[in-house]
């Protein structure tokens, strides 16, 4: 090892340095690592870049008979100019980031209200772990289809069929139409409005939330189950108080486990394009439901795509911070 | 386990009530989802709502297997569980054979920028699909489209595998980090080649990682429904999650359909979490937190 070392400070000239890399041991570590650089150059980046192509330009797509053709004349940024000059473009970054942070929100609260709930002694503790995670492995449109049927706006949706057998309501309540919410405090209800709120999203957070929080709540618990028991001990004969005790032991020893979850979850908000499509079509339009409908309804790929880059972007920025926080608890 | 001092008996009865709090949220829209499927049309949209499966029936199930032509509904459910099953089979092979392959050179290899390298794997997969779903869609149809992937399962496997790549690098670098480099080196100064060390030695230790990153990127594979949405709109290639957006009609919403179809589509990926959600969850937190 120490040898290798000392070799590599004399920095061989390129020719050797290439030979050496394709000789030895180190044919089989690039050979091994080949078929993954291919998909990702493949399947990512290269569909990124003509993204990026198709959004600089005035692009139509013609397909015929299965055969297509792309027309592309080059207008530089006037997609993306056109977009930030249209109210609905920033409705719908709003709308994004209304649902991210409402149900990042939720997740780090109830989630982990959730996991701390489990991880006492209970009867019944160990059947009740395995009940809860269930909704996580329903699939995301059958998870849609329900939560259209519960949140269903006449009297046979199973929200509505509850409240009016409760009297807590009189008629039945429209609950997937982007109505504001509470409309009886005007400053309230147009501040949240301004903010993305409305009451279809809110139904739609917790139609996700009910299939995400497991998933959540189980990572924490077990990271709570990693934290050993002695700490707390120790905590309580110094006195500390159950509050203290939970945010100096448990959530800094859960934190990477936060971590994880926190990427697990802005990988599928930033998709959250199914349940939202499925129960409103192009009714609540989030950015990745508005680049959808630019292409595929409308026809126009420049707007589409300079819209679907925005969101690859808005993902890579979130992204660099997670991992940069995910390697200095690494390394 | 946190040791806390015993709870008085107040105490026991809020944590029981926040238990059944919890189950209750959990478990009613199961429970609803069984008896729809249950259901004549009738009994899904009348108020109020029975909350038993009235007026009881078999045949929302009876008629995803029966009556088989083409185009009809059986026809499409079978069409698009096999094509569920090859394509979520296939995405987890190629993950776990390639991903792993990548994620143990990562771990080993003194290569200059390997750090950077797992980074953009992992970054790939924060992309959202709906970022890039608007070029697959357009090189496919234009360049692509002498290689006639358009409307096929293959086409699926090729973009569902690059969609979960990036985890399952991380996850199983995370693993083979953890493993001591003695245990391989002791293998191959007995005179076994790097790539036999690999697979009689470290592969075996690390099972654990292999089964939750494979059973995790089955779940994604399983899950998918925005590409076939828009590269797969013909029955054939059709699998389960559009199957079921495809039973919602234009006019009608023949919820007990939809919910039967919903459980079908839903049985493989909980009897998964149920058996196999132990391993998810140790290799979710393991490669996580080590790598």
């Amino acid at each position: 090892m120490a040898v290798e070392r000392v070799a590599s400070l004399g920095r061989p000239k390129l020719g050797h340095r290439i030979f050496r890399a394709l000789s030895g041991e180190y044919f089989w570590f690039y050979l091994l690592l080949l078929p993954s650089v291919v998909i990702l150059l493949g399947v990512v980046i290269i569909p990124m870049l003509y993204a990026l192509k198709m959004s600089l330009g005035n692009t139509s797509v013609v397909v015929i008979g299965g055969h297509g053709s792309v027309q592309s004349t080059f207008v530089g940024l006037a997609n993306y100019v056109a977009l930030m000059q249209n109210p609905a473009f920033w409705q719908a970054l709003r709308e994004t980031l209304y649902f991210w942070v409402v149900s990042i929100g939720l997740e780090l609260t109830v989630g982990i209200g959730m996991a701390l709930v489990l991880n006492q002694k209970f009867w019944g503790q160990k059947v009740v772990r395995v009940l809860v995670f269930i909704p996580w492995a329903v699939p995301t449109v059958v998870n849609a289809m329900l939560w259209g049927m519960i949140l269903n706006g006449n009297d046979y949706g199973v929200l509505n069929d509850l409240l009016l057998r409760l009297h807590w309501i009189r008629t039945p309540v429209v609950w997937l139409t982007p109505t504001p919410v509470f409309q009886g405090v005007p400053w309230l209800s147009h501040s949240l409005g301004a903010l993305g709120s409305n009451l279809a999203m809110n139904a739609i957070i917790v139609g996700d939330e009910w299939k995400t929080l497991p998933i959540v709540a189980i990572l924490v618990l077990a990271g709570l189950q990693m934290v050993p028991a002695e700490y707390y001990e120790a905590a309580r004969v110094e006195g500390a108080s159950w509050v203290s005790q939970f945010f100096r032991i448990t959530l800094p020893l859960v934190g990477p486990i936060l971590t994880v979850v926190l990427i697990l979850r802005t990988m599928q908000l930033l998709r959250a394009f199914t349940l939202v499509y499925t129960l409103e079509g192009y009714g609540l339009p989030l950015l990745s439901i508005s680049a959808y409908q630019q292409a595929f309804s409308f026809g126009a790929f420049g707007p589409g795509s300079a819209t679907a880059f925005i969101i690859g972007m808005i993902a890579l920025v979130i992204a660099y911070f997670y991992i940069k926080r995910l390697y200095r608890e690494v390394l | 386990m946190i040791a806390r001092p015993r709870r008085g008996r107040w105490g026991r009865l809020g944590l029981y009530a926040l238990v059944i709090l919890m189950l209750a949220w959990t478990l009613a829209p199961i429970y609803f989802l069984l008896i729809t499927s249950l259901k004549a049309y009738v009994g899904t949209i009348s108020f109020p709502l029975s909350w038993l499966p009235r007026p009881f029936t078999w045949h929302n199930y009876a008629m995803m297997f029966s009556q088989y032509s083409v185009n009809s509904v059986s026809y499409r459910f079978l069409h698009a569980l096999r094509n569920s099953l090859i394509a979520s089979t296939a995405t987890t092979l190629a993950n776990l054979i390639f991903g792993s392959a990548a994620a143990y050179v990562l771990a080993r290899a003194r290569i200059r920028g390997k750090n950077a390298i797992t980074m953009a794997f992992l970054a790939s997969n924060l992309l959202p699909t709906v970022a890039l779903i608007i070029p697959f869609y357009v090189l496919t149809v234009t360049y692509l489209s002498a290689l006639h992937l358009y409307d096929t399962n293959l086409l699926l496997i090729i973009l569902y595998t690059s969609f979960s790549l990036g985890l399952v690098i991380w996850i199983m670098r995370g693993y083979f980090e953890s493993l001591p480099v003695d245990l391989e080196e002791s293998a191959r100064v007995d005179g076994a080649t790097r790539i036999s060390a690999l697979l009689r030695i470290i592969m075996p230790l690390s099972t654990p990682g292999l089964l939750a990153t494979g059973l995790l990127t089955f779940l994604t594979a399983w899950d998918n429904f925005i590409l076939p949405l828009v590269l797969g709109p013909d029955p054939s290639a059709y699998n389960l999650p559009f199957f079921i957006y495809s039973l919602n009609g234009q006019y009608l919403h023949m919820n007990n359909q939809i919910a039967a179809g919903g459980v079908l589509a839903a049985v493989p990926p909980v009897l998964i979490v149920v058996f196999f959600g132990r391993y998810i969850v140790s290799g979710l937190t393991a490669g996580g937190v080590k790598g």
